[in-house]
């Protein structure tokens, strides 16, 4: 009884039923995919401004200085092995996320 | 002492409890969201598990978690950095869900399961590593992990002793041999990460012709050790797999509408031969290196099971020991294992000998749900009854759908969640596609043995396939009575059953050997094609009532199809990959 529908519905009587909820059900059908896109929209561009300069920032003086952040493969090896030395750790150490 | 073990947002999420030591469930998400290798947190699983265990989220007393998240956010900015600004789509695609949950997984675990302690992270291919051997027979074996990618490694090499567990090699991604199958997976025109098994299945139809061009694209060290050349592939920044040059090399890319022609039946039969070298390459260096005669795999490249069937003969390795759910969802299982043996140094108290982890519905609940749908059915008074008239019905040629106990664990359905039928009717195949699985023409269908039989139909290599990880040839002399089961290759990717491990299962087989003198059958996941496992009794029935199967065996029930409604959904029109 004291939610907003219940307040609006006992306010404007039938009119409620007959118009409005009909109206708000339109208003809502159309709204809805206007609103996903304009989030779509707002989500691309903030990505792509995080992209741009946040990555970019990074990228641009490695590329420039010739820095690699993965081996593509392009040199013939040995080996293609990297040593490591994963054991037990103490119980602390597990709980890193690195 | 309970550890739940949890392993999400890439493919396959699953969960994995210990009690003490011992896994006493375990169970992929994708059962019960229905949704095939579902990637969300898996809260349905999860929930499953603490209700065997018989506990509240909060009385946990450690999560584990199958990957280091900062590590893999890690390894995605460096493909960022590296591939700037070309990467934009993939990190557009990528970065919503890193924020909203991949980074997130301690507050996400607290807020729905109720714990209240820190999350161990355990490295990737460490809990896959963990899941294949300390649930295995050995006191010390050489492991090896091979998958698409993990936090940086894709290739993992080293040592289970005891209780530890020492990981001396990897490769590192982009290097992955995984990666490579995935691309050809999707050059291929199959789903990436869900038709890895179709490449496998079409190989034997092909000739290796093309070797040769795959030695362009891969180095292969004198170690064993590999590297991709990366020009040929752009999955390290785009959403797509093989690259212009790949494209150059291997010709058109094939359409999922498209025919299937002899030339990429050949590509997939010179990839194969391709991860075959590999495979055998890296455990030849592993053995060089250990000494040891055992040998442990995980990691979605070991359910490549033909060149799993090879390794004793290509390796000097001497037994085998895969976990069954090798593909991600088994780290769920690692990363729990790893804690309690490893971590907190508990004895080693739990030998995996089935993948029976999943949930079973009581005889009670079983009814009551065929009576609350007014499903007609019958009941048998025994067991020997149900498996005398199941065998007889699979003899006449009947397609049957088979729910039985516990579910299996893993991508196979193991004689739980299985549909069965005659393998010596040659048009078995064709009826099972045409009833039920609306499959591609080129995949085989399985078969299932009795233990005591196996060596007799197949040239096993070893005492027993519980787990349907390798692939042996049929006998020649006996490829003719069983055809269905034989591919074109005269093998077949068997499970043999105990009666041990599953006693209702191997009655049925030897019920039907009885009839008809072969101790062989079909055994068919219980699901269409594009959907998961069936996990509950709706879900068979469903599934029975939509598709062409003749009847249900559930539990002591049987169900026929044609006195019930039919059509309950169009299972052909919701066939996918």
């Amino acid at each position: 009884m004291g939610s907003k529908g219940g307040f609006l519905q006992r306010f404007f009587g039938p009119i409620y039923r007959e118009v409005l909820t009909p109206f708000g059900q339109t208003i809502l059908f159309v709204m809805e995919p206007i609103g996903r896109t304009i989030g779509n929209i707002v989500n691309w561009i903030l990505l792509l401004a995080t992209y741009v300069i946040g990555i970019g920032i990074v990228a641009l003086p490695s590329k420039l200085l010739g820095k690699q952040y993965l081996d593509l493969g392009d040199k013939e090896k040995e080996t293609y092995y990297t040593a490591i030395d994963i054991r037990t750790k103490k119980l602390d150490e597990y709980k890193n996320q690195f | 002492m309970y550890i739940l073990g949890i392993s999400c947002y890439y493919h396959d999420s699953a969960a994995a409890i210990l009690k003490d030591g011992i896994i006493i469930a375990a169970a992929e998400e994708e059962r019960f969201t229905r949704k095939k290798h579902d990637t969300s947190f898996p809260l349905n699983a999860i929930n499953y598990c603490l209700k065997e265990a018989g506990i509240m989220g909060k009385q946990l007393d450690h999560i584990a978690f199958y990957e280091k998240p900062i590590l893999k956010f890690e390894r995605l900015m460096a493909q960022h950095f590296q591939a700037w600004p070309k990467s934009f789509p993939s990190f557009h695609k990528a970065m919503p869900s890193w924020m909203v949950e991949k980074l997130r997984v301690p507050k996400t675990i607290a807020k729905k399961t109720g714990y209240k302690g820190d999350v161990l992270f355990i490295e990737h291919h460490l809990a896959h590593a963990a899941s294949a051997f300390l649930p295995s027979p050995f006191e010390k074996a050489a492991i090896l992990t091979v998958d698409g990618v993990g936090e940086w490694s894709t290739t993992t090499l080293g040592v289970g002793d005891g209780n530890d567990i020492h990981l001396t090699k990897e490769i590192k991604f982009p290097h992955s041999l995984g990666l490579l199958y995935s691309t050809v997976t999707a050059f291929l025109g199959f789903t990436v990460n869900n038709s890895e098994y179709k490449v496998m299945g079409l190989a034997p139809y092909g000739k290796p012709k093309h070797v040769d061009k795959f030695r362009k694209l891969i180095r292969i060290a004198k170690d064993g050790s590999y590297a991709l050349d990366m020009s040929y592939f752009v999955y390290h920044y785009k959403m797509t797999m093989p690259g212009p040059k790949f494209i150059e090399l291997f010709g058109k890319p094939r359409k999922p509408s498209d025919p299937m022609t002899h030339h990429y039946e050949d590509i997939a039969s010179s990839l194969q031969v391709i991860t075959e070298e590999i495979i055998f390459g890296l455990l030849n260096y592993l053995h060089q290196e250990t000494k040891l005669d055992n040998l442990c795999m995980a990691g979605g490249v070991a359910l490549n099971t033909v060149a799993n069937g090879k390794i004793l003969d290509k390796t000097p390795f001497k037994k085998i020991w895969i976990q069954p759910a090798a593909s991600d969802a088994g780290t769920s299982l690692g990363a729990a294992i790893y804690t309690y043996n490893t971590i907190l140094g508990k004895k080693r108290v739990y030998k995996q000998t089935h993948a029976y982890l999943g949930p079973e519905y009581s005889t009670t609940e079983i009814e009551d749900y065929l009576k609350a749908n007014s499903i007609i059915y019958s009941t048998f008074k025994t067991d020997k009854e149900m498996m005398d008239t199941t065998a007889k019905l699979i003899a006449e040629d009947n397609v049957i759908g088979w729910f039985q106990g516990r579910m299996e664990w893993g991508p196979r359905a193991l004689g739980s969640r299985s549909i069965l039928s005659n393998a010596s009717n040659p048009d078995m195949k064709e009826i099972l596609n045409l009833k039920v699985k609306h499959r591609e023409k080129f995949r085989p269908f399985a078969p299932v043995v009795t233990v005591e039989d196996a060596n007799d139909w197949f040239e096993m290599k070893r005492d027993e396939v519980p787990y349907m990880l390798f692939i042996f040839p049929v006998r020649k002399e006996k490829r003719k009575i069983i055809p269905s089961v034989t591919h074109v290759d005269g093998s077949g990717r068997m499970q043999t059953i105990s009666k041990e491990q599953n006693p209702r299962y191997y009655g049925v087989i030897k019920a039907f050997e009885k009839i008809t003198k072969v101790p062989v059958l079909i055994n068919t996941s219980f699901n269409i094609r594009g959907e998961p496992i069936v996990c509950t009794p709706h879900d068979a029935y469903r599934c029975m009532m939509g598709t062409g199967i003749d009847y249900l065996v559930m539990d002591r029930f049987l169900i026929k199809r044609d006195d019930n409604p039919k059509d309950m959904w169009d299972s052909e029109a919701l066939a996918t990959d």
